[in-house]
């Protein structure tokens, strides 16, 4: 890992000064290796839990320490209205008439579209104020799940990617450890294919393609692989390329899954019949439920589409139906991972790439909004019943607390235990660090 | 001079004879001298990117066999590999001329349009769009396509027809590329990012952080859009619901519209401030019925729809219009602006009602911005044939990037423009340069050139190709001249297996995704999917079943074998290695069938 001066992104990416990234993991890498040194004896004595509780940023000390151990994320794609979910305006005009319901956590009100969820905001926190600079769909989507802004040539990791490399990794597993259920999410890039997320389109559908042909037995199977590899090796004796390698990988992964005994996380048919009917009838329902199933069975991250929040139009009639279908999802999942007990090791993420105009548009609709928005979290070690940040009466200025995404991701990066600031080499050379710059969240928790 | 008319006739010949000769001489030269004008030529793409070679110190690699270059050129040309009797004769044939041949027999069948089609219908209606979409519908585009391109129109013209469409999408099919943004702001983008390759949608919410463009300039392109409107006619009482809208409107349109048309642009601007700042003033304006259809439609979109209504058979449908009137409104910290239509770095164009902006658009792009139109093209198919373009991602020119070969990328930008964006023959000079025929076998000097082109590189079948290659070696169907009967079955099985393709490999609008061999979805559905069975055993009509019914001999079966999966002979090696594990057996050749399908040389082109 040289660390060089001239950097050839210097070439590449509009001429952005990255020599303090450098610089910094020149830094890092002394103050890490002494961290790491001094951590591994401060753990002995527990101090290194102490220290980390009390200085959040300082938590990769002691990855023993790392609450959370899988990530489902309930993706809202369109960009979700926050007056009518997390971020209610009854009072104001700007709230277009949709009335605010209290919760089990005291002080904290959601829309009246969420009444589920209310009996769950014990456990559940909210940031009303989350603000990014990108109004375009798919540069927000990008930065909500990178915690980068798109720049041209650069390939960041997604945030699904490092988790999958970083608490899966090299330890072998069956499935992928980034399932993404509905929507496509985004790739690991360079850190591997591998970590790249296995998508399931249709939750109705699951195992398409999962078991071989009918009339293929055992032997039969394993000696078409043999078959196969012997192509393989042919091929790549006289190309010699990487490419050929990565392709066996995935074969390999593949032919793992057919033959593994937990592709029965994906069949969802064996669950209660009451508890399917609270998460709801609906793809997206049963999606988070299979996302439970993925994550008990040992898969490290799922994301989970819901799709249709672009209400540029008819906002509230679409919202209020939007919600029929998360509402029972998002609540019937965090109450049946506390039930289990399993919620203290799970974070759940619910959000979209922006929030919604304050002001209503011609149409009954509201139009994008990265100002001031919305998300919920739970689980993995974040306190319940928190409010991050406020917006004024009308929901157009941020009053308190602004939180710039990286540090949402800096936050669930620590409660994983993984190191944001690690930096990692692109292909072209450029240094990227896991997370842009991000500070934890400490008030969510201590 | 008067001297001469005096003079006896044969001296008046003489000069008249003279004038002639000289006429002749200019003639002469000046045809001589627009015929050594020369047109661009392969070996001068080649001498370029040679050049760069001796710079970088990199030697190319070998050129490739024919069982190679048949089956890469068959690919990227019509986007399916070679069946095993155009792999035979094209070996079979002696001419030192064959792969020149080959390029001109497949630039001119049908199956390049219909590739090219597939190519920009997945350029320009990602996974998501398609998948929401009517079978249908998208048929019908393909034929359109398909058709401009097999004509070999000009492919600027592909972008008027495209960015300017309007109509109902049932007999403008290219209507529906703009229908699918919601916004202005999301067509702008969309359309400079694929056709201009210039990214301004980060100027949406702040000055783009590396190029000059404001946060105006963006709204000032969006603004050509904002009076776009669509209005989809799925379901037959949907179409009911709007007769009495539309008779009211119309007596308010025969109304307004002449108004509006006589307003001067001052006071068109006044009215519109008027507007926003009572919207301001938190005056809601509810007056939902006028405001839905926000802007009045010209008359041709009216009588279209009330045509479309007075027919007895109902058929689902879109129409495509721009309204007469309507401003670029949008916000920022609160406060609406409002932006008048103007070019990007050019001139602004009025505001008043009546103008048809889009269409001034599509005008300029294609015909004052060429440069920019014929550089995204040349760099954008650049990557369709090598795997990188010369820029890339190659939807983004910031100012600076010339990329890594700036001569002949501008070379080849300026033959595209001045043959009238000619695409056959920009496809027809590249395909024909040794470079393109290079082979995939690094030497000791290109491994990992992925910039200069030194060899050729490996790139994994596109979704298309993919499903195309699984229906050729499936041989149930011929791609070439198409049956009408099969030509249903074949859309709506290339329909099904594309979803499942696109939606996992692309992102809607998302940059290309560079280097990657394929993912376990892609594993699984050649391993295990019904397609998968139906290549590889023995089922009636397929290619394995012939192979029974016409082969004997287990050599013989085993080179057919290769010759309809991977397009060539098995070596030496391989044939000994299968011969001694066979038997003649039907399950041993659907082994092989099924490994071969499975392996990278397949699934690579190479």
């Amino acid at each position: 890992m040289s660390l060089k001066k001239k950097h050839i992104c210097d070439d590449h990416c509009g001429g952005q000064d990255h020599s303090d990234e450098v610089e910094l993991s020149r830094r890092n890498f002394l103050s890490m290796s002494m961290a790491l040194s001094t951590g591994l004896i401060f753990s002995k004595f527990g101090f290194a839990k102490s220290i980390s509780k009390n200085n959040p940023n300082l938590s990769f000390m002691n990855p023993l320490n790392a609450q959370a151990e899988n990530v489902i994320i309930l993706w809202l794609a369109g960009a979700p209205s926050q007056f009518e979910t997390f971020s209610p305006k009854p009072k104001s005009k700007s709230g277009g008439g949709t009335k605010s319901i209290s919760t089990r956590a005291s002080g904290i009100e959601l829309a009246e579209n969420l009444p589920l969820l209310a009996e769950q905001m014990d456990k559940v926190s909210l940031i009303r104020t989350l603000s990014s600079k990108e109004g375009n769909h798919s540069r927000a989507s990008y930065l909500m799940h990178t915690s980068y802004p798109p720049v041209g040539v650069v390939k960041h990791p997604s945030f699904g990617g490092i988790t999958a490399k970083e608490l899966g990794g090299s330890k072998e597993f069956d499935l992928p450890y980034f399932i993404s259920l509905i929507g496509p999410s985004y790739s690991a890039e360079f850190l591997g294919k591998e970590f790249s997320p296995y998508v399931v389109r249709n939750v109705n559908k699951p195992l398409e393609n999962i078991s071989k042909f009918k009339d293929i037995d055992e032997s039969r199977f394993n000696e078409r692989i043999e078959l196969l590899n012997q192509m393989e090796d042919g091929f790549f004796n006289e190309k010699g390329l990487d490419d050929i390698n990565e392709h066996k990988i995935i074969y390999n992964k593949s032919v793992k899954m057919m033959k593994s005994p937990f592709i029965k996380a994906f069949d969802i048919t064996e669950e209660s019949d009451t508890l399917k009917k609270s998460y709801g009838e609906t793809d997206f329902g049963k999606g988070c439920l299979m996302a439970r199933r993925l994550i008990e069975t040992g898969v490290k991250f799922v994301e989970v589409t819901l799709d249709g929040w672009d209400t540029h139009q008819d906002n509230f009639t679409r919202v209020k139906n939007l919600c029929k279908t998360l509402d029972p999802a998002f609540s019937s999942l965090v109450k049946d991972l506390a039930d289990r007990n399993i919620l203290e090791k799970t974070l759940v993420v619910c959000m979209g790439e922006f929030g919604r105009t304050p002001n209503i548009n011609a149409n009954d609709g509201r139009d994008h909004y990265p100002d001031a928005f919305a998300c919920a979290l739970a689980g993995g070690g974040i306190k319940g019943g928190k409010v991050i940040g406020e917006t004024n009466e009308d929901g157009n200025q941020i009053v308190s607390n602004p939180v710039q995404p990286e540090n949402l991701f800096a936050t669930l990066c620590n409660q994983l235990g993984i190191d944001y600031n690690k930096v990692n080499y692109s292909p072209q050379g450029r240094p990227l660090k896991y997370v842009n710059n991000g500070t934890v969240i400490g008030e969510l928790i201590n | 001079m008067q001297e001469s008319f005096t003079k006896p006739l044969n001296t008046k010949l003489i000069f008249s004879v003279y004038f002639l000769f000289v006429v002749f001489i200019v003639l002469i030269l000046f045809m001589t001298a627009t015929g050594n004008e020369k047109n661009l030529s392969s070996n001068d793409i080649d001498r370029l990117l040679s050049q760069k070679w001796s710079e970088k110190n990199l030697s190319p690699s070998q050129q490739s066999t024919d069982e190679e270059f048949l089956r890469r050129v068959t690919l990227d040309l019509t986007g399916r590999i070679p069946t095993a009797v155009e792999v035979k004769s094209f070996l079979d044939d002696n001419s030192s001329t064959k792969r020149q041949k080959k390029i001109d027999e497949l630039l001119a069948s049908e199956e390049f349009g219909n590739y090219m089609a597939d190519v920009w219908l997945s350029i320009l209606f990602p996974s998501e769009q398609k998948t929401k979409g009517l079978p249908k519908t998208y048929a019908l585009i393909k034929y359109t396509f398909a058709d401009h391109f097999n004509q070999n129109k000009p492919f600027n013209k592909f972008v008027y027809n495209l960015v300017s469409a309007d109509g109902f999408v049932s007999t403008n099919p290219y209507a529906l590329y703009v229908s699918r943004f919601e916004t202005p702001e999301d067509a702008a983008g969309n359309v400079m990012k694929v056709f201009a390759g210039k990214q301004i949608q980060c100027a949406q919410c702040h000055k783009h952080p590396y190029e000059n463009i404001t946060q105006e300039d963006f709204y000032g392109v969006a603004a050509f859009f904002s009076r776009k409107k669509i209005l989809p006619l799925l379901q037959k009482d949907q179409a009911q619901k709007l007769t009495k809208p539309i008779t009211r409107m119309e007596k308010v349109i025969d109304k307004a519209r002449d108004m509006e048309m006589e307003m001067s642009e001052e006071m068109v601007n006044m009215q519109e401030h008027e507007k926003v700042k009572k919207n301001n003033d938190k005056s809601k304006n509810k007056n939902k019925n006028k405001k839905k259809y926000g802007g009045i439609p010209p008359q041709w979109a009216i009588d279209s729809l009330k045509q479309k209504m007075n027919n007895p058979t109902f058929t689902p449908d879109l129409l495509v219009w721009d309204a007469v009137n309507g401003q670029m409104e949008y916000e920022i910290k609160g406060v609406t602006k409002v932006q008048s239509p103007k070019y990007l770095n050019g001139a602004s164009v009025s505001s008043n009602a009546g103008i048809e902006r889009r269409k001034l658009f599509a005008e300029h792009l294609t015909t004052k911005e060429t440069n920019q139109l014929a550089k995204e093209f040349v760099n954008r198919f650049w990557k369709h044939f090598f795997g990188y373009g010369f820029v890339n991602p190659i939807d983004d020119f910031t100012g600076t990037d010339e990329g890594t070969n700036p001569e002949l990328l501008n070379m080849l930008t300026e033959e595209f423009a001045k043959s009238n964006f000619d695409v056959k023959n920009l496809f027809k000079l590249i395909t024909n340069t040794e470079t393109y025929q290079l082979s995939s076998t690094p030497n000791s000097s290109n491994k990992s050139d992925h910039e200069y082109f030194s060899r050729a590189v490996l790139r994994p079948m596109s979704p298309v190709q993919l499903c195309n290659s699984i229906l050729t070696a499936s041989g149930y169907f011929s791609l070439k001249n198409i049956k009408d009967k099969d030509g249903d079955e074949i859309q709506k099985i290339k329909y099904r297996i594309l979803k499942l393709f696109t939606y996992t490999f692309n992102d809607d609008e998302m940059n290309e995704t560079e280097d990657f061999s394929g993912t376990i979805t892609q594993a699984l559905l050649l391993m295990n999917s019904d397609l998968a069975e139906k290549v590889t055993e023995r089922k009636p009509g397929n290619s394995i079943a012939q192979m029974f019914n016409t082969i004997k001999e287990l050599s013989d079966r085993i080179d057919f074998l290769y010759l309809n999966t991977l397009s060539r002979l098995p070596s030496k090696e391989e044939k000994k290695n299968l011969l001694s594990k066979a038997n003649n057996d039907e399950a041993f050749y659907e082994n092989v069938q099924w490994a071969l399908l499975n392996s990278s040389e397949f699934i690579f082109n190479h």
